[in-house]
């Protein structure tokens, strides 16, 4: 075999549809987790500055915490679709060809693209929901739909994306 | 849709009895007391032209208002020192507080009487304070003195000879290294300066004791020089002895005094603990203070005149005659009610069934009906109980959530907004379990993993996972269900004020237009009935959207304006997909926790991990999917739902009553009062309140 064989076999062998599409799946669950814990950790930081003053609130904005991190689930949950679409949680995978992987790779980009900003982007609308709720703790339900309304755009990437995996494979 | 009817209320009685009527008000809990600061004003003037000394009662009226503030601040901020007590008696009564804890039961008499005792429980607090602040005085004491011991000890074996070296030629200084390294980096360091001074070892270097002691020798003059050189190194003096004391005779007195301080400190927290005892009256002085908070603003919000006061302010009209009797039979007063015609002021109370009126929770975090609206709870509330189940569809994380909801209901008696979302949420998981059996879903798919894809849960409608475009068009149905119920709100809205037209000309042609094309898309003769209905509903719209004008142009233009408007209706429909998305969400996790679980198959280490992972992983499951379907289930109500009919703007009534937070007033008046059943206002007589209102100012 000489090198330029060795090269092809090489590229046949890892550039796949499989690959592409597993890449894909697990580039969404690591992307749209680090945005959700950029974001929660952020508010989490605002947090501790509220609790100093007074450490009641805990459950109040502990609330808040937790909604940047669900984008972080959304990703998950991209993946985990795409792991049975794909069959590997069945034992039997299917075969994808070259343009099934980066059709897959397609459908999971507004899930990595959206459900990364929009967990840094609803950190920011909680963040100011904890000084809200620091300053007026009766407005913890406004602060939390001010910042669900955020989500609303996660949600619509993670149907895109689920979606188009669904019509894919 | 229940409003309750609120009346104004006015009360004159004598000044001399004031303190007692409102002490009675606030007992019965049924009269929101309001300030008038015009008619105030203008009956100070009065006054004060009787009187013939204006310039003076306006300057007490004012320094009148600044000692009641001054007041108000100096009750809070001592019910403020005392609510900081208690976790601290909590502490020291070692009582287990649990996560909802009951509130101790005391009579009306024990809450009014505490005040007498104001001043010693409070000097008692401040005692208690003093004592705690002792108290980290002594320890700090106690630490610094074992340190000073420890530092001790190590010289106690000294020569005594050497601890007090008196000489006119040679100066000693005793002291100690980090390590022996060091204490050979300053000999060689003193050496290599060919200094006149000597390091000396005090300890052979073994491995139980390293040669760290040292003794400084030098004439008077080269100390200072030498000493500041072997610092720089790590050279820490022996701690200086007080007179002829040796380093044993210090480590004793060290020792006596911790002793003595131990002493103190011990009786100092016992003192301390008998104080913490009285943690519940101070729970209920503080209450107490806060009431008397509000009952002082009440009185300063009353109009004063020389022997009489006069009480503006509102009550549920149900509630007035009793009220009337109470007070007439006790205290020398005139009251009197009249319709709430200043409706920009007048407050409100919306009052639903029972099983409903949880969901007031939710209306009142948007904000209060305002004088012209319905009010949104009863539908809200079973719009929000539906879309809820539906996100959160599944029967086991249904049972769980309402069997918790309920254990928090009736074995902890939670209250307040606690209490209203424990029934709330309770209802929602009772309906989370029929859409989980709509949809086959019981802890995910635990069944189906559990007999290795024997046995499957049944489902009535389909899988949403294996069928995601018939859930897509369920979630869509769902919400224009949902949009349709919001405007058919809107029709009664405006039909009930009198508004026909409008009620025809906007709201019923979108239920047409969303009933026509829903219609439409079933096929067969349905779908011309649906395009009939879809063509008139367009129609109304392009001709009478705008009622204002004959020109036929602008009409045209204003209509096609709105049927523009059937973009938002649009983007609102495509918004109700995030049940699809919340309803996967609940159901993935849950397959990925049974996945996890039973992973390592029916072996012992198999049986531990599922019986780790199963608990762990849907209680986390639940927490995040009830939080996710909370969220999107208010935002579902607030925006697209409420933005159809209703804008709020009211103002929630908030009566003179015992509200305290600590405690449970076991007779008061009011809780007879809240079992009585208000009386409705109709929409439509509201809203005649507010015309005329509009038409008088």
């Amino acid at each position: 075999m000489n090198f330029g064989e060795f090269l092809t076999q090489l590229f046949s062998n890892l550039f796949n549809g499989n690959v592409i599409a597993l890449l894909a799946g697990t580039l969404t669950a690591t992307i749209t987790g680090i945005g959700s814990a950029k974001g929660v950790s952020n508010v989490g930081t605002a947090m501790a500055g509220v609790l100093t003053e007074d450490p009641s609130k805990y459950g109040k904005l502990l609330l808040l915490q937790a909604l940047p991190g669900t984008q972080g689930i959304y990703g998950l949950m991209t993946w985990f679709i795409l792991m049975v679409r794909m069959g590997y949680l069945g034992g039997n995978p299917v075969t994808l060809t070259m343009v099934q992987g980066f059709l897959v790779l397609a459908a999971c980009l507004p899930m990595i693209v959206v459900g990364y900003k929009s967990a840094l982007l609803q950190a920011r609308v909680a963040t100011s929901g904890v000084m809200l709720v620091g300053k007026r703790p009766e407005s913890q339900a406004q602060a939390v739909v001010m910042a669900a309304m955020v989500e609303t755009y996660a949600i619509f990437a993670l149907l895109t994306s689920m979606m188009t995996i669904f019509f894919i494979i | 849709m229940s409003v309750v009817t609120m009346e104004r209320f006015r009360l004159v009685g004598l000044l001399s009895e004031r303190r007692e009527i409102i002490d009675r008000l606030a007992a019965l809990g049924a009269v929101e007391v309001r300030a008038d600061a015009e008619l105030q004003a203008e009956l100070s003037r009065e006054l004060a032209e009787r009187i013939g000394n204006g310039a003076a009662n306006s300057v007490d009226a004012e320094e009148r208002a600044a000692s009641v503030r001054r007041e108000l601040d100096a009750l809070n901020r001592e019910a403020d020192q005392l609510e900081e007590l208690l976790p601290v008696c909590q502490r020291l009564n070692e009582t287990k507080k649990g996560l909802f804890p009951r509130r101790p039961k005391v009579n009306l008499a024990a809450f009014e009487s505490v005040l007498d005792r104001r001043d010693d429980l409070l000097s008692q607090a401040q005692h208690l304070r003093d004592l705690l602040r002792d108290q980290e005085q002594l320890e700090r004491e106690i630490v610094a003195l074992h340190l000073e011991q420890q530092q001790n000890a190590i010289w106690v074996d000294l020569n005594p000879e050497l601890q007090h070296y008196q000489s006119e030629r040679l100066r000693i200084v005793t002291g100690s290294f980090a390590n022996p390294k060091t204490f050979v980096a300053a000999r060689t360091m003193l050496d290599e300066h060919e200094s006149a001074a000597h390091l000396l070892p005090l300890d052979y270097d073994t491995a139980e004791r390293p040669a760290t002691r040292a003794a400084l020798v030098a004439t008077p003059e080269d100390m200072t020089v030498a000493l500041q050189a072997v610092r720089q190194i790590g050279f820490v003096r022996s701690p200086e002895l007080p007179g002829r004391f040796t380093y044993a005779d210090e480590l004793t007195a060290l020792r006596e005094r911790e002793n003595r301080l131990a002493t103190a400190l011990e009786e100092i927290k016992k003192e301390s603990k008998l104080i913490a005892l009285m943690e519940r009256a101070f729970a209920l002085l503080a209450d107490a203070l806060r009431h008397e908070a509000e009952r002082l603003a009440a009185e300063a919000d009353t109009l004063t005149g020389e022997r009489a006061f006069m009480l503006r302010g509102y009550v549920p009209a149900h509630l007035y005659e009793r009220i009337k009797d109470e007070l007439t039979a006790e205290f020398t007063v005139a009251v009197e009610n009249a319709p709430a015609d200043d409706a920009e002021d007048a407050p409100t109370w919306i009052y639903n069934r029972p099983l409903l009126q949880p969901y007031a929770e939710v209306t009142r975090m948007f904000s209060m009906p305002h004088a012209a609206e319905v009010d949104p709870t009863p539908a809200m509330g079973v719009c929000y109980a539906l879309i809820f189940g539906m996100m959160y569809s599944d029967v086991g994380y249904g049972a769980l959530l309402a069997l918790g909801c309920a254990l928090l209901l009736y074995r902890f008696k939670v209250r307040g907004t606690l209490r209203a979302m424990c029934q709330m949420f309770m209802q929602c998981g009772i309906v989370s379990m029929f859409f989980g059996l709509c949809f086959g879903g019981f802890f995910g798919n635990f069944i189906s993993v559990l007999s290795g894809e024997t046995v499957h849960f049944p489902t009535l409608l389909f899988d949403p996972l294996g069928e995601p475009i018939s859930m897509v068009i369920f979630s869509v149905a769902a919400g224009m269900l949902h949009i349709v119920v919001g405007l058919a709100l809107k029709v009664y809205n405006l039909w009930s004020i009198g508004d026909i037209a409008g009620a025809i000309c906007d709201p019923l042609a979108w239920i047409f237009i969303l009933a026509g094309g829903a219609l439409y898309l079933l096929g067969g003769w349905v779908s011309t009935a649906g395009l009939v209905l879809l063509a008139t509903g367009a129609l109304i719209l392009l001709l009478f959207s705008n009622r204002d004008t004959y020109n036929p142009i602008k009409r045209l233009m204003s209509g096609l304006g709105a049927l523009y408007g059937a973009i938002n209706y649009f983007s609102d429909l495509i918004s109700y997909t995030r049940i699809l998305a919340l309803t996967l969400s609940t159901s993935v996790i849950a397959m990925v926790v049974n996945i996890l679980g039973t992973m390592m198959g029916l072996t012992i280490p198999g049986v531990i991990v599922f019986l780790v992972v199963m608990p762990f992983g849907h209680l986390l499951n639940v927490a995040l999917s009830v939080l996710s379907a909370y969220v999107h289930t208010a935002r579902l109500q607030y925006v697209e739902f409420f933005g159809k009919f209703f804008t709020g703007g009211g103002r929630a009534w908030m009566p003179l009553a015992l509200r305290p937070r600590h405690v449970d007033i076991e007779d008061a008046p009011q809780n007879e009062l809240k079992e009585l059943k208000p009386v409705v206002e109709p929409l439509r007589t509201r809203y005649a309140r507010f015309t005329k209102y509009i038409e008088n100012n």
